[in-house]
Formats: structure tokens, C-alpha cells, sequence
């Protein structure tokens, strides 16, 4: 029998490069069922949150809501974004009464409802977490290991920042540890809670060269084959941004990417095609 | 438009920002910040303006808009002060008082996001750069090739 789990995807997961088709290749061969939460929205990201903090609890208060209405207390997401988001708005409400009144007679223009206790009891997320601690072990050792790439993790500033909710704030372990289950060789290195510069790339265009210029040194100098990443705009600062600089080019890949070489799936149903940064056959 | 005094006052009563008196000025948020070298003052050097008293200063200042969210500073600090969540306040507060420089530009970024949360509730990557782009063409024609590879790749949504 398959696990099943209320998914949030987020903006970017359209346009990410491979992110989906990975995503449901892998969760379809592990027997793992994404239920989309009908009608989300954003979350706002850092942007809302800036502006206008009762619109930024707003929109993780209305996913709340979606997920309350189908009896979940539980919201998966692939995005680092997405799911600080959601924390930060599950804290704030659960400080905040006032605000959390205001949010509920707004909720109740599209009849949804949300409880104190309901916000206490959601659980937020990460794809990974689920792959790692739910999906059995021996899940991910069916493929025949024919690729035998080395892998560098990176998990990007937000993953477990700021109150190491999932994991060590400084030196995650949960991707080594899903490198090691697909087989793969997990390369150690210095950078992989390094920020990647996240929506300051298009204003700051120079400044964020130089962190993601940092990264990709970090990790090329362990000699490693490719990154695994597990947030959209990380994979997308760090797959963009390597042709302003003149450096050996690293191939950023999806940890569902990963998982799906590892586990020796059709390559093209990775989706490894949308890469900027192509991946060479290992 | 209110004056010092009222936004010293509305200061006060922020609890979140009331933590700023915790600090002992250790540097360890601006030692931890990946774009500190950017900015016009670090975060300590802006916890320490508000702390004397100017903290018009610190809200004019592109520091808190720089922050890039990454909450290494927050997750760092020994005295456990939420930074990030402060820079967060203290951006609505410069919003709300109209006290950001025209110059800086992460809040016509964030204003393209916000609109189009607003009035779709889904946001598209491409629709903010059109309209970041046209208060600031130069940042997104430079990004134009980029954008050629990227719906090549049909990573592009409208």
C-alpha cells in the first residue's frame, strides 16, 4: 500500500527545470501519491512577507485552511521558500490573536474555517523528509546502480533555518543520507547551507554572482560530478548563474532527478533536458 | 506622515523589535550575513543606530533590504534575537512611512511579486521581471539571453 500526502507545489514548480516530471517518475516507482491542494495560492515568499505582514500570514493561513477542509493536518511542499513561508505564518498566528481573527472573518468570505488548535496541530514538510523517513529503505535500492555519479549536496539557507526544525541548522545531514539510500557516492564539502542569493539575482545581479561563484567552487573543489538541490530558486540561481563566471561547468540536478538516476528510471523522465548546465552520461 | 516621535512610540510596542535591546553588539549577524559587504551599515552596525536612537537612519538604509533572508544571523545569535524577523519589521515600518530611498531597488521587485499574488493569487517568473523591467529595463534586457535559453527549455510560464 502507498503513502499519500497533501502537496503543495508552489509557483515555481512549473517552470522548474525537471522538477515535477522527476517528482512524479520517482513518487509514482516508490508508490508515493501527491494530492494537489486544490485551488492554492502563493505564499508569498520573502516579498509579500516585506510589504505587508497580515497579507503574508494571510496566504499561509488560507493553505491552512485549503488543507483543514480535506481533514489534512499535514502540507508537503519541494520548495524551501514555500515552506518557511508556511512556518513563519504558523508562528506569527500562533502569537497573534488578533490577526488570527481578522484571518478567519476573511476566510469566511470563501467558507473556509481555521482553528487555533488546527494551526497548532499542521505539520509543514519537505519532499525529502518524506522520502527519507517515510518511504521504506529498501524502496530506493530497487534500480540496478548503473550510474555511479558523484553526488554534492546542497541544501540552500532556508531548509532548516531558523530554529533547525528538521535538521542541524549548520550542518544538515538529511540529503547525505538519501544520497547513501539511491547508492551514490556523497561528496563532502563546505558549502551547503551557503545562500544562493534568492530573488536579489535580477536587482543585485553582481553581488549574487559572487555567492553562487562561491558555491561552485566550494563544491567543484571536492571534485564532485553534480549538486543535488531540493529548492527551485536554489536550482535556478546556481544552474543561471554559472555562465557569468569562468569556471568547469557543474550540472545542478534536482534531489528527484537524483533519485531517479540512482534508481536507474528512463532518463527521459527526469526531465534532465530543461537544464541549463547539461548533464554528461556517467 | 507622522512624525519621529509617533514612529519611535509605534517602535516600542513592537515586541519583535523590542528583542534589539538584547543585543550586545557581537557582530556575529554581520560576520554571518552573505551580503554584508554590500550593505551600508551590518546588521550590528544597524541594531546600533536604532539602539542610539536613529532610527530613521536605519530604515533609509539599503541594509534591510539587502537581507536575503537566509536567517543565518537568527539562527547564529547568542542572545537569540530573531534578525531576520526584525529586518522583516522594520522594512514594513519603512514602507509604511514612505521612508525608502528611490534608489533602492528590492522593493519594486517585491511590489511586481505582491501585485500579482494579489490579483491571482499565483505568481509567474516572468510576468515580475516584465514589470520589475520597466522601472528597471537595464536589469532585466541583461537578463534577455538568459531568458532565450530558459523558454527554449519551456521554462518559461505567462
Amino acid at each position: 500500500m502507498g503513502l499519500s500526502y497533501l502537496f503543495f507545489p508552489g509557483c515555481s514548480y512549473e517552470t522548474a527545470a525537471g522538477y515535477r516530471e522527476s517528482a512524479e517518475a520517482v513518487c509514482s516507482a516508490v508508490e508515493v501519491e501527491l494530492e494537489e491542494i486544490p485551488e492554492w495560492n502563493c505564499c508569498g515568499a520573502s516579498a509579500v512577507f516585506s510589504l505587508d505582514r497580515a497579507e503574508g500570514v494571510w496566504l499561509a493561513a488560507r493553505l491552512a485552511a485549503l488543507a483543514g477542509r480535506l481533514g489534512r493536518l499535514e502540507i508537503v511542499s519541494g520548495c524551501n521558500g514555500c515552506i518557511s513561508a508556511l512556518k513563519k505564518g504558523k508562528k506569527i498566528l500562533l502569537r497573534d490573536k488578533g490577526l488570527l481573527e481578522q484571518v478567519r472573518e476573511r476566510l469566511k468570505k470563501e467558507s473556509l474555517k481555521l482553528d487555533q488548535a488546527d494551526i497548532k496541530e499542521l505539520r509543514v514538510r519537505h519532499l525529502l523528509e518524506v522520502f527519507v523517513h517515510d518511504v521504506p529503505a529498501q524502496s530506493w535500492a530497487k534500480g540496478s546502480f548503473h550510474c555511479k555519479f558523484r553526488v554534492a549536496p546542497y541544501y540552500g539557507c532556508l531548509f532548516s533555518r531558523p530554529d533547525g526544525e528538521i535538521d542541524d541548522t549548520e550542518h544538515p545531514m538529511l540529503l547525505e543520507s538519501f544520497i547513501r539510500l539511491l547508492g551514490l557516492d556523497v561528496v563532502e564539502h563546505s558549502m551547503g547551507t551557503a545562500c544562493c542569493g534568492a530573488s536579489h539575482s535580477l536587482p543585485h545581479k553582481t553581488a549574487v554572482s559572487g555567492l553562487v561563484e562561491r558555491v561552485i567552487r566550494g563544491i567543484q573543489i571536492k571534485n564532485a560530478d553534480l549538486a543535488a538541490v531540493i529548492c527551485p530558486l536554489c536550482q535556478f540561481n546556481l544552474d543561471s548563474i554559472q555562465a557569468n563566471f569562468d569556471l568547469p561547468p557543474l550540472p545542478i540536478l534536482y534531489f528527484t532527478q537524483v533519485a531517479g538516476l540512482g534508481m536507474g528510471l528512463p532518463v527521459s523522465s527526469l526531465g534532465l533536458n530543461k537544464l541549463l548546465v547539461p548533464l554528461k552520461e556517467g | 506622515m507622522e512624525t519621529r516621535q509617533n514612529r519611535i512610540t509605534a517602535f516600542e510596542k513592537d515586541s519583535i523589535l523590542l528583542s534589539i535591546n538584547e543585543c550586545i553588539q557581537c557582530g556575529t549577524c554581520s560576520g554571518s550575513c552573505p551580503l554584508a559587504d554590500e550593505m551600508d551599515h551590518g546588521p550590528r552596525e544597524v541594531f546600533s543606530l536604532i539602539k542610539d536612537g536613529f532610527l530613521e537612519k536605519a530604515l533609509i538604509s539599503n541594509t534591510i533590504w539587502l537581507c536575503v533572508s537566509c536567517y543565518a544571523c537568527s539562527s547564529r545569535c547568542p542572545r537569540e534575537i530573531p534578525v531576520t524577523d526584525i529586518i522583516y519589521s522594520l522594512r514594513q515600518m519603512a514602507v509604511k512611512h514612505g521612508l525608502v530611498p528611490k534608489k533602492i531597488k528590492m522593493p519594486h521587485l517585491f511590489k511586481a511579486f505582491d501585485r500579482q499574488v494579489r490579483s491571482g493569487k499565483r505568481i509567474s517568473e516572468a510576468r515580475i521581471a516584465f514589470f520589475y523591467g520597466l522601472r528597471h529595463p537595464g536589469d532585466v534586457i541583461q537578463a534577455l539571453p538568459l531568458s532565450l535559453k530558459l523558454l527554449k527549455r519551456k521554462r518559461v510560464e505567462l
